[in-house]
Order: structure tokens, then C-alpha cells, then sequence
């Protein structure tokens, strides 16, 4: 899980900035602006860069959008940012030092893996630097959300948005007990391996009213998991981490394989996509909902599966 | 005063034993997993296709042990025509950067969606192929040209180099958040996990590539003198050069789209079974194809044995043992053939 | 189309060289040799370092393409020869020949019978016998189990000799196989030349630099200097002093013993 979600920030130096033309958010200031009125000049920082995606979700959800001056490349891709559709309309950045200095921000949101190097540069440039952790839990989601909200001075919509992902969960689990079963469910990933316990996915199962399946195979954190033993003993969900299905990989091959296939008598397949289970903050809930509502209505569904 | 020319039967001796070593071994292939199994309860799983174990030895096990198996022997061929054709006892596809050629070419195909749609098609064999004749077009080449061991040895780790580059960067061109993760792959191989698919289409071409070089036997004999003698015997070096460098490449192009870089056993495999085949360059051939299969089919029987957390790639083991005898070699061959 | 070899070639010539012309790069390596050996003659080719000496025998075998010339075997043009045909009759013993695999001798032997194997056929009782005769022919039966590796160096230049002459070829293009020897093999090498153009009616055409074995050896000479032929005759009259001093810049003297004359260089004149 650390090293995957180190990975999504060094690794995408390649691909070219994109830049949104200029009436466009234009106009969506003026679309969000109404929103966030409430956000004022006064507010501690106006000029402020992401490069984090766990940030780049919050951002979008609490800073005034006239504040923002460009978001991690990641936050504008469906595949890994649950406010995808939002974040197109901003400017992108790959994250290179170079790049964020020339955007001369007052504020950075990093992740806590992201280039020491670079967090070294920016904080001598006089750029005060705001190191997030990976959420591992619900509750490092919530701090999360806390951290975020009060270095922008917006406390109290940092804790409307732990509220309303508090009653989600809640919800979430009186669902589960009037439904009165936890079916068990396997996370599995491109080129064949599986989260358990410690890891956040782990708890987006549980809160999905789903028992985590790699607990039976004794693995905690992230683990590869031979075919095999899934095989001989599935749960009654697969839950694949989808990751551009029409970019074929190597791994994703593994995920299409045969024997998967001729074992859908037995278990029910799933997907979500994967940057869902590595940004762990107050949206993490809808995650949680997403699964929930997917496998509740395969289950149910009347059996008619054939043997 | 029988020379080993006149015992007809000696010929056969030794392809025969590997070979039912190899069908051996590749029977305990199938029985071993996360459940361990008779022979008996193998025969019986195949045919049950609607139970989990049935699956697990149909679709899992049995795709597993035959692609250890073609993979396996497609290495040792190559090894054992690769250091006939460069005269050189440390010639291995994997040391020349012919592995790297065909991941490059697999990877190339893989990941710029080359290939239309989802899917392993026939495009990622396809592209190992290409990849690993380059490779082994710049290897013949040289080896034409520079007579020595070390230099040939020394472009095969600039190919080697230069395609693991590529390969690295056009994984970070490509959207996979798994880039890391499948680097790793492509340099350390493994056989686990593959499908029926994957044979069907890196099949016909180890096939063809197979018998290609199974032909040039009487010419890598004849190289043992020289490629000058070679030619004043009859053999058409033209042909012979040709004829190895698509039937590597065809070999182990394929064999590394599906299986990943493994490396050494096309190193280690002829030289041990030089001495069986009293050092003839054409039985040596068979043999190392047999012995090739014997290697890695072991091979992956312990990586499923050992008692490690997480289970080791193939490539791992064939290389934690392959590279102490690549040390190995380099001194004796000082001694041997300088 | 069958040609004639009688009405085809004037003489008895068993292999003719007519005109050949090799460049190597930009160099004109060899320039017009006319050259022609005849059934059962101890031929010798002479001359200075890098006067084209073994690109002649490359050329002679189509192992390097020709700018001009043509090149006939046994009264007919050579392209008209498979190349399995050739190399049964035609045997080439390269300069600092050597076996790469620690092979027994019988085997590297046996190698010289790869023209007439089928690829997967093993050896047949003539392939055993000739290589058996190749092998006593130049004394090396004793060291049949042993590997080519191991061997002296004298060994392995009979050892591959044998491998040469294991074929029955009528034709050894033989170059320098006397070099890295001590006096006592370079004799021994001789000798056995002498026999098996003797006994055997074979012709065998040899490289070499020591002057004393080609006058007393050779039944005709050639000398090459600058890729040109300066010579061609018996050896007395290919190795007159004033062909010696152009080709090799070297005054040499004439000794005789037992009725046989050998020439010994004996000072520098530039």
C-alpha cells in the first residue's frame, strides 16, 4: 500500500501539464463561486497548490476554487479521483519543484512520500509545505479532513463533512445488521495480490458490511496471493481494483484469467476502481457506499447462477 | 577399441533419460500447490472442471508446469546454439540482452496498446519475437566481427542495459499505477499464475523456432573448427546465422512475452550436459532442450516449496543459482578453453 | 549440363585459377593470379607477410567473393559444384586452426566426414573406416579417446590434419599448418605431405614461410609479393636470388645434403 501509493506521485513526471483554457474557469468560478461564498478574503491562504490526492479531494470540497491555483495531475483521472469531474476544470501539475515555484504558491499539500527533495526546496523558497499521511483507518481518514480543513481556517465545514461521512458509516452498518449477513469478500489486485488487515481497503470492506477474506489466509497489509489458493478457497466476493481495463497489463491479464472465470458459479465478481482504496478521507465513505450498494444487489438478486 | 562412434545406442541414451526425467518431474509439477496431491488425484481432477480443485489443476497447474516445461527448454536450446554459433561458453540469451530485446518488444506491444482492445493476443508474442531478433541480430553481428569472448559478453550487457531502459521508460509512459510492480516481472520472470492462453499463442512460434534450430546441428558442429572450415565443409554460413537468429529469437521472443526475463538457464544447462554428450555441439542441442525443461520445471517446483511468506519468482531462483556458476565458469574457463 | 572435362580443359589440371582478382575493403588484395595444380603434386605458395597468401586460398574456396577470374575443379567451372560436392573433394586446413569444445580426437576427426552425414544419421562403416585411415595416416590413432583441447601443439596440427584428410578429398588447401611447430614436427609434417601425395596420388597446396622446406619439399613453388605472382615453377628456379630479394628484401643461400637442396635466408638487403 505505501510503496503503490508513493508510486502514483513520482511516477507520472512524463505526462505534460495540462492546462484548461481560460473562459472555461472562468466560468466555473462563477459557477462555484455562488457555493462558496461564505469564503472570504481574509482567508489564511489564497494562492494554493496540491499535489496530493487526498488533498486534491479536499480541496475541491472546502477551498474557495478562486484560491486554487493547480491540483495534482491524479485528481482529474476517473480511474483514481472520486471527484474527478470537478477537478478537470483546474489546473494540473505533475509535481516537479520547477513547476509548483513557478506557480508561486503561499501553501503546498504534499504526501507524506512525496520527494523529500523537493518538501526541502519549497520550504527554503519561504512555501509553507503541508505533509499528509496515508489513512490507514477511518479515523486517519477524519484527521485527515481535520488537518486539511483547519489549515484553511474551515473548521466547522471540515467537521460538517466528518458528520456527514459519520452518517454514512452509520448508516452503512444498521443496513448491514437489518440485512443480518456479512458475506466475505477478497481484494485483488492487478498481478495477483490481495489487502488484509492495517490497510484501508481492509476497512472499506468492513464498513461496506463485508468480512475481509485475506484475513483466512493470515495476511495482513499488503500480500501477493497465488490463483491457486484463492481458487481453493473463494470468497463470496471478488473485489477487483480496476485500473483502465482498456489499457491492457501484464497484471490485469491475471485478473481476466480462466480459472477466475470458471469459478463465477461460486463467487461474485466486483470492481472498483483502485485509487478509491489509496485516498483515504471523508469521501472514503462513499466508497464504502459504492461496494455496499454493488453487492447488496447481487445478493439480492435470486440465485440463478449456473453450477 | 569401440570408439563412441560405433555405439549407435549411446546416442540415445542420454536424451531418453532426461527425457523421462523430464516427464517425471513434470508430473510432481502438477501435484505440488497449495494442496499437495497423488499423481492419482491429479488424473482425476482434470476431468472435474466444476469443482475448485478441478480448476486449480486444469486451469492453474497444468498451463503452469507445461509453460515451465516449453520455456524451459526453449532457454536451454537457445543457450546451448547461442555458444556454438558465438564460439563462446558464456554466451545465454539472458547474458547477450536477448531476454531484455524480447521484454522490450512485449512490453512495447503491451502497454501502447498496440493491440487493439483487451486481451493477450497474439501482438505481445509477437513483439518479443521482434524484439529478440534485434537483440540477437546485434549479437550475431558482433560476434561475426569480434572474435573475443569478454567483448561479445560486454555488448550483451550494453543490449541488456539499453532495453531495460526502454522497457522502464515506456512503463513510465504508460498509465499503470502497477509500472513498479511489472518492471519487476519483466526482469525476474515467473511462470505462476499464467493461462491456457498464454501457450496457445507463444506455442507455434517456440514450435517453429525449435525446429529451425534443431537443423542447424551438423553446422554448429562444423563451426567447432572455425567458421572458415565451417564453410569448406558444405555448411552455408549465411543460412546457419539466419537460421539461429530467427530460431532464437522465435524461441525466447515468445517465452519471455509469457514468462518474463528468465535468466541462466541457458547458461547453465549446456555446460552441464557437455560431458554427457561428449562435447558434440549437434546431440548437445536435444539435450539441452530436455535439460532446459528439467532445470526450470525444478525450479518452480521449489519456489513452491520453500517455506517463504511470499512465494519467489522463478527468476529469482534460476538466477541465485545461475550467476555463483556464471563465477564459476569464468574461472574454470581460463584454464579450459584459453 | 555436363561438360566434357578433356574437351573442356586443355591438360591434366586437377584445379585452375584463372585471372582471380580480390579486393578486401579498399584494397586490392590480389590482382590476376593464374595459378593451376595437377593430380599428385606437393604444391607450395610462398611470400612475404600480407602478400595475399591465405586470401588466395579464401578465394581459391569462395570463401571471400572475386572481382574477376575464374576458378575451375577437376577441368570444370566450381559454380558448378554444390557446395557438399566441393567439400568432399576439396579439404581447407586454415591458419591457426583450432577446436573450440574439448572434443575427443575422434570426433573432431570425424567432423571432416560432415559432407557426406545426413543431418540426423549417424556415421556409416566407410565414414568409420576413413576416419580410422585419416587417423593412422598421420599417426594420431593412439590419442582417439583423447580431448583435442589437451593436446601438444603438434598434436592438434595432426590431429586437425587428420580431420582435413578424413573427407578422401583429392585437393588440401593446407595454410601455414607449420607454424607454432619445433623442427622435429615441422619435418614430421612435411614428410607425411610427401607420403600422401606419394601413396595416394592426392595434391596438396601449402602456405608456409621456411624456406628450407619449400626448396627441399615442394615439387613447384609459387611466390606472391604485393597480391601478384612474381614466380611459378620448380623450386630452383622460383627461388633465384634476385626473386628472393624483390618478394622478401633477403639474400639466401643454397646448402646441399644427401642430393637435396635447401635454401637458407641468410641476410637482410634493405
Amino acid at each position: 500500500m505505501r510503496q503503490l501509493s508513493s508510486m502514483f506521485y513520482c511516477n507520472d513526471i512524463f505526462k505534460a501539464v495540462r492546462h484548461t483554457s481560460l473562459i472555461k474557469r472562468i466560468a466555473v468560478l462563477v459557477f462555484l463561486g455562488a457555493q462558496s461564498a461564505i469564503h472570504a478574503d481574509d482567508a489564511p491562504y489564497q494562492r494554493i497548490v496540491s499535489i496530493n490526492l487526498d488533498a486534491d479531494e479536499l480541496l475541491l470540497q472546502l477551498a474557495d476554487p478562486g484560491h486554487i491555483l493547480a491540483l495534482s495531475q491524479l485528481a482529474s483521472d476517473p480511474e483514481l479521483s472520486r471527484l474527478a469531474h470537478r477537478a478537470n476544470e483546474f489546473t494540473s501539475t505533475s509535481g516537479a519543484t520547477e513547476e509548483i515555484l513557478l506557480l508561486e504558491p503561499d501553501i503546498v499539500f504534499a504526501g507524506e512520500y512525496t520527494n523529500p527533495a523537493t518538501i526541502e526546496l519549497l520550504i527554503r523558497s519561504g512555501i509553507e509545505v503541508v505533509l499528509l499521511p496515508v489513512s490507514r483507518n477511518l479515523d486517519d481518514c477524519r484527521r485527515l479532513v481535520r488537518k486539511v480543513a483547519g489549515k484553511l481556517g474551515l473548521e466547522e465545514l471540515g467537521e460538517s463533512l466528518i458528520a456527514d461521512m459519520d452518517e454514512r458509516i452509520s448508516r452503512l452498518e444498521s443496513e448491514t445488521e437489518r440485512r443480518g449477513t456479512r458475506p466475505t469478500a477478497l481484494i485483488y489486485g492487478e498481478g495477483g495480490y490481495t489487502l488484509g488487515d492495517g490497510t484501508l481497503a481492509h476497512h472499506i470492506l468492513e464498513a461496506a458490511g463485508l468480512e475481509n477474506h485475506a484475513a483466512s489466509f493470515n495476511i495482513q497489509g499488503e500480500a501477493g496471493l497465488p490463483l491457486e489458493k484463492l481458487l481453493l478457497s473463494p470468497p463470496d466476493f471478488l473485489v477487483i481494483l480496476s485500473y483502465y481495463d482498456d489499457h491492457p497489463t501484464l497484471g490485469s491479464m491475471e485478473l481476466r484469467h480462466r480459472a477466475l472465470r470458471r469459478l463465477s458459479g461460486r463467487m461474485h465478481i466486483v470492481d472498483i476502481p483502485l485509487g478509491w482504496t489509496l485516498t483515504g478521507n471523508n469521501l472514503t465513505a462513499r466508497t464504502a457506499e459504492h461496494l455496499w450498494n454493488k453487492t447488496d444487489e447481487i445478493l439480492s438478486e435470486p440465485r440463478e447462477k449456473k453450477p | 577399441m569401440t570408439g563412441a562412434y560405433r555405439d549407435g545406442l549411446e546416442r540415445f541414451a542420454t536424451p531418453l533419460v532426461l527425457s523421462i526425467a523430464v516427464v517425471v518431474t513434470a508430473l510432481i509439477s502438477l501435484c505440488v500447490g497449495t494442496v499437495f496431491l497423488s499423481p492419482a488425484d491429479v488424473f482425476r481432477w482434470i476431468w472435474i472442471l466444476d469443482e475448485p480443485m478441478g480448476i486449480a489443476v486444469r486451469e492453474l497447474r497444468m498451463p503452469r508446469t507445461l509453460l515451465a516445461l516449453l520455456v524451459g527448454s526453449c532457454l536451454g536450446l537457445s543457450g546451448a546454439a547461442l555458444q556454438g554459433y558465438t564460439r563462446n561458453p558464456l554466451a545465454d540469451s539472458g547474458l547477450l540482452g536477448i531476454n531484455s530485446g524480447a521484454a522490450l518488444g512485449a512490453v512495447l506491444v503491451l502497454y501502447t496498446g498496440f493491440m487493439e482492445g483487451s486481451g493477450f493476443g497474439i501482438g505481445i508474442p509477437a513483439g518479443g519475437l521482434a524484439g529478440a531478433a534485434l537483440a540477437t541480430f546485434v549479437i550475431a553481428w558482433l560476434a561475426a566481427r569480434v572474435r573475443s569472448i569478454q567483448t561479445l559478453i560486454l555488448a550483451g550487457v550494453a543490449v541488456s542495459a539499453l532495453a531495460g531502459a526502454l522497457t522502464s521508460l515506456v512503463l513510465n509512459f504508460s498509465p499503470s499505477a502497477y509500472a513498479a510492480r511489472e518492471i519487476i516481472f519483466w526482469l525476474l520472470g515467473s511462470v505462476a499464475d499464467r493461462s491456457w492462453t498464454h501457450i496457445g499463442f507463444a506455442t507455434p512460434f517456440m514450435a517453429m523456432g525449435f525446429v529451425l534450430v534443431l537443423t542447424c546441428g551438423r553446422g554448429l558442429q562444423a563451426l567447432t573448427l572455425g567458421e572458415d572450415t565451417a564453410a569448406s565443409l558444405g555448411i552455408s554460413m549465411a543460412r546457419l546465422r539466419w537460421s539461429l537468429i530467427l530460431g532464437c529469437a522465435m524461441m525466447v521472443g515468445p517465452a519471455t512475452a509469457v514468462a518474463g526475463s528468465i535468466g541462466f538457464v541457458g547458461l547453465v544447462v549446456p555446460h552441464l550436459l557437455r560431458p554427457l554428450v561428449k562435447h558434440d555441439p549437434a546431440r548437445l542441442l536435444v539435450a539441452s532442450a530436455l535439460g532446459g525443461a528439467l532445470l526450470l520445471l525444478w525450479a518452480d517446483i521449489l519456489v513452491r516449496l520453500l517455506p517463504v511468506e511470499q512465494e519467489l519468482k522463478v527468476g529469482v531462483l534460476t538466477a541465485l543459482l545461475g550467476a555463483p556458476f556464471f563465477f564459476w565458469l569464468i574461472f574454470r574457463m581460463r584454464r579450459l578453453y584459453q | 549440363m555436363k561438360i566434357n572435362q578433356q574437351d573442356s580443359h586443355p591438360g591434366e589440371n586437377l584445379f585452375e585459377v584463372r585471372g582471380m582478382g580480390i579486393t578486401l575493403g579498399e584494397r586490392k588484395v590480389l590482382d590476376a593470379i593464374d595459378a593451376a595444380f595437377v593430380k599428385g603434386e606437393l604444391f607450395g605458395i610462398i611470400g612475404s607477410n600480407g602478400s595475399g597468401k591465405s586470401t588466395c586460398f579464401r578465394g581459391m574456396l569462395g570463401l571471400l567473393p572475386r572481382d574477376s577470374g575464374n576458378i575451375f575443379f577437376q577441368g570444370n567451372r566450381i559454380e558448378t559444384y554444390t557446395p557438399q560436392m566441393l567439400a568432399r573433394k576439396i579439404s581447407y586446413l586454415p591458419q591457426n586452426a583450432e577446436c573450440l569444445w574439448p572434443m575427443s580426437v575422434e570426433r573432431v576427426v570425424m567432423l571432416g566426414r560432415l559432407p557426406y552425414l545426413t543431418a540426423w544419421g549417424g556415421p556409416a562403416a566407410g565414414d568409420i573406416e576413413s576416419v580410422d585411415r585419416a587417423m593412422e595416416s598421420v599417426d594420431v590413432a593412439g590419442l582417439k579417446g583423447r580431448p583435442v583441447t589437451e593436446l601438444s601443439a603438434g598434436e592438434r596440427v595432426r590431429v586437425l590434419l587428420a580431420r582435413a584428410l578424413a573427407s578422401d578429398p583429392v585437393l588440401l588447401l593446407a595454410d601455414e599448418p607449420s607454424s607454432g611447430l619445433d623442427p622435429y614436427h615441422q619435418l614430421q609434417l612435411m614428410e607425411l605431405f610427401r607420403e600422401h601425395v606419394r601413396s595416394n596420388g592426392m595434391t596438396i597446396v601449402v602456405v608456409l614461410h621456411d624456406l628450407a622446406l619449400a626448396s627441399r619439399f615442394f615439387d613447384r613453388l609459387l611466390l606472391l609479393d604485393n597480391g601478384r605472382i612474381i614466380s611459378c615453377g620448380s623450386p630452383e628456379e622460383v627461388l633465384k636470388p634476385e626473386n628472393l630479394g624483390s618478394a622478401y628484401g633477403i639474400q639466401a643461400e643454397a646448402v646441399e645434403f644427401d642430393g637435396e637442396r635447401a635454401v637458407v635466408p641468410w641476410r637482410r638487403l634493405r
